[in-house]
């Protein structure tokens, strides 16, 4: 059989549906994943010894077991325990932990990047913690982590299709409906190997910009005498 | 019919645990090993600047590192029988997707490593009389190998994990296990937690195993100014 | 006033500071002089809490350094510059004097605003307020440096190696700023190794050598009246 786009263009309609979906879930699940790896982060810094345990079992639990397993796990197990949701938000949930275990280990990388003369003098001038945290050391640390952040995030998006699994209808639920339909995965899902390029080079746009917008002035440059 | 027969766990149920954790391991060990030979090949013609192909791997690597594997499996596993005559099996499909995506992320890897040597090494050899090959064998090669190893470790222990979606495609390893015990037993609380566990204990051996050897190489290494 | 009273500090094995006791008057300029490594800057730092004292106690104001309900207050009023500047990287000159005084005493931040710009100009950098401190030269920063630490209204100022890290043609501009705090009466403890300087601006001299006070006097007679040899020779090599 030749390739055929034919079949798979007719169907754009469907695709994009899915498409819209994925952004959703996309975009929840990067706000969620930020703010839950700060938090976490921070709970690895505090002096607290069960914060600081419980944070890092966490941390290891989500990173060394496979996306698909904690996804089937949440799936399968959150209705025996009474919570039934639709697999969207299930998906967004599963995907929002797993995603900031990793970013908690890139932001408590930036915080420790900080330079301690500059947490200090801020400690110095009287600041309470809680500002010299908020104030100082996460506005850095974050445009520190700016690019690692980044990295995760695309990564975020491509691992979307897995919830294909649970029957979410998004981009690659509707293509796999597609190619059943039409009898033509190659080039449904050649067609979606390029749209997730295109939203990957989106999202690493997006933080390019945010890279610049944000380093303009405060990379050293070279200095004129003044 | 007494159902309550079927959806116990039987003792066989171990042993369709540890066939599916000998193919998670055979699949990951050859995808990883293949992919990082093909990676390490294909950066060496993206680092040379070898016409046309070197165009061809950084659009291949572009491609294969922005899409989801899943994707790639479906592609090679539903979409190449239906437009060629090659039909891989799943595991086939799984071995050979898994190769090619591992190579993607090595070849980055590896022209960080090989950037990362400073080019006053390169300007020294060729002044010599050098020639490429040489150069990369006796010089800069030799360099880069303590630059890979840590990244290479942290996307081994990544695509171990990854190898989990292969199930989906039908191969018969640990998530496939895992799969069909939850359908049978339906104790995803038991069942998923067991699963997470191996693949954990996995990923930690892997990630233990490979710091030894990296010390080693460390140890051996012992000419090396320390990187700033 | 701050007193020490005989107070010590040891990291481990290792005393950095060995029963110092002294006193620094309100209108007073200290400078704290001594060899490398003596422990000068860790006294200053024990001043405003940031070193914890192993022996003895600070009172500034008559309150204990070693009361941790007394370390806010402590350090509204005691403001330090540093070696190393540590200015707030991701903020401007201006925001960087405001931060401390809007958030610890609660200014507006306009009227907080207005007077930063009022030290900005005093230290000649008014049109620099929306300068990000890596655009700024040394100098300038400790400038800014200086500025942050006055926007607190401390009762005193203090002063750590502010000119070590800078290029020497830029030191002169930073202790022309200094000099002038010091003519308004400002009370200030200035570890240095600028030995014109601190002979032209301080009025009293503390001398610190391994971790103990070997003299402690007006700054006429530590340099015009010095009877202790090593001291002699430090100021001799100094002036180098």
């Amino acid at each position: 059989m030749e390739v055929d786009f034919g079949a798979v263009l007719a169907q754009r309609a469907y695709l994009l549906q899915g498409l819209g979906l994925t952004i959703e879930i996309s975009l929840a699940s990067i706000l969620l994943s930020f703010v839950l790896g700060i938090g976490v982060a921070l709970c690895r810094i505090a002096p607290l010894r069960p914060l600081h345990s419980l944070a890092g079992l966490y941390i290891d639990v989500f990173r060394n077991t496979p996306f698909l397993v904690q996804l089937f796990f949440f799936y399968y197990g959150l209705p025996e325990i009474g919570i039934s949701t639709n697999p969207v938000v299930t998906g967004t949930l599963a995907l929002s932990l797993a995603v900031a275990a990793g970013n908690a280990e890139i932001i408590r990388a930036g915080i420790e990047t900080v330079d301690a003369g500059v947490i200090q003098a801020a400690r110095s001038f009287g600041l309470a913690t809680f500002n010299v945290y908020r104030l100082v050391v996460l506005p850095i640390a974050l445009r520190t982590a700016l690019r690692p952040l980044g990295s995760a995030f695309v990564n975020l998006v491509l691992t979307t299709s897995v919830l294909s699994s649970i029957t979410v209808n998004d981009l690659m639920g509707n293509a796999v409906n597609i190619a059943a339909d039409t009898f033509r995965p190659f080039e449904v899902y050649l067609v979606l190997l390029i749209a997730y390029c295109a939203m990957t080079f989106v999202v690493s746009g997006c933080v390019n910009g945010a890279h610049a917008l944000l380093y303009s002035r405060l990379s050293e440059r070279p200095q004129l005498q003044g | 019919m007494n159902l309550y027969q079927y959806t116990a766990f039987v003792p066989h149920d171990a042993m369709l645990i540890w066939n599916g954790f000998l193919w998670t391991f055979g699949i990951f060990a050859s995808s990883t090993v293949l992919g990082s030979l093909l990676g390490f090949l294909l950066a060496l013609l993206l680092h040379a600047r070898v016409p046309i192909l070197a165009w061809l791997v950084a659009g291949f690597v572009e491609l294969f590192r922005n899409s989801p594997l899943l994707v790639q499996l479906f592609l090679v596993f539903y979409g190449l029988p239906v437009v060629t005559s090659f039909s891989p099996s799943a595991t086939e499909a799984a071995i050979l997707t898994m190769t090619v995506n591992t190579a993607a992320f090595m070849v980055v890897i590896v022209v960080a490593a090989l950037d990362a040597v400073p080019r006053g090494q390169w300007h020294a050899a060729i002044s010599s009389g050098m020639g490429y090959p040489q150069v990369m064998r006796l010089v800069v090669l030799p360099q880069a190998v303590r630059t890979v190893i840590p990244p290479a470790i942290v996307l081994a222990v990544g695509q171990l994990q990854t190898s989990s979606l292969v199930s989906i495609i039908g191969v018969n390893e640990l998530a496939r296990a895992g799969t069909i015990l939850n359908n049978r037993t339906l104790r995803p609380f038991i069942v998923w937690p067991v699963i997470g566990l191996i693949y954990f204990v996995m990923a930690k051996l892997l990630s233990h195993f490979a710091a030894r050897v990296e010390r080693r190489v460390r140890a051996r290494i012992t000419w090396f100014a320390p990187a700033t | 006033m701050i007193e020490l009273k005989a107070i010590g500090k040891s990291y481990g094995t290792l005393q950095v500071l060995n029963d110092i006791s002294m006193s620094f008057r309100d209108g007073e300029v200290t400078a704290v002089l001594g060899p490398s490594g003596a422990g000068k800057s860790t006294l200053i730092r024990c001043i405003n809490c940031l070193e914890i004292l192993s022996a003895g106690d600070i009172l500034v104001d008559g309150k204990s350094v070693r009361e941790r309900r007394n370390v806010r207050e402590i350090r509204r009023q005691c403001s330090m510059v540093f070696q190393q500047f540590n200015l707030y990287p991701h903020l401007t000159a201006l925001d960087n004097i405001i931060l401390a005084p809007v958030h610890v005493l609660g200014l507006a931040r306009e009227a907080a605003r207005q007077r930063a710009r009022e030290l900005l100009a005093m230290v000649g950098l008014a049109d620099k307020e929306r300068r990000y401190p890596a655009e700024l030269s040394g100098g300038e920063q400790q400038r800014v440096g200086i500025c942050r630490a006055l926007a607190m209204r401390p009762r005193h100022l203090l002063l750590d190696e502010v000119t070590s890290a800078i290029d020497p043609e830029m030191t002169a501009e930073v202790l022309r700023v200094i000099e002038n705090l010091a003519a308004q009466g400002t009370t200030m403890v200035l570890v240095t190794h600028e030995i014109d300087f601190a002979r032209r601006v301080a009025h009293r001299i503390a001398f610190i050598e391994r971790g103990r006070l070997i003299k402690h006097e007006s700054s006429d007679d530590f340099f015009g009246n010095q009877s202790d040899e090593r001291i002699l020779r430090f100021i001799q090599k100094m002036k180098h």
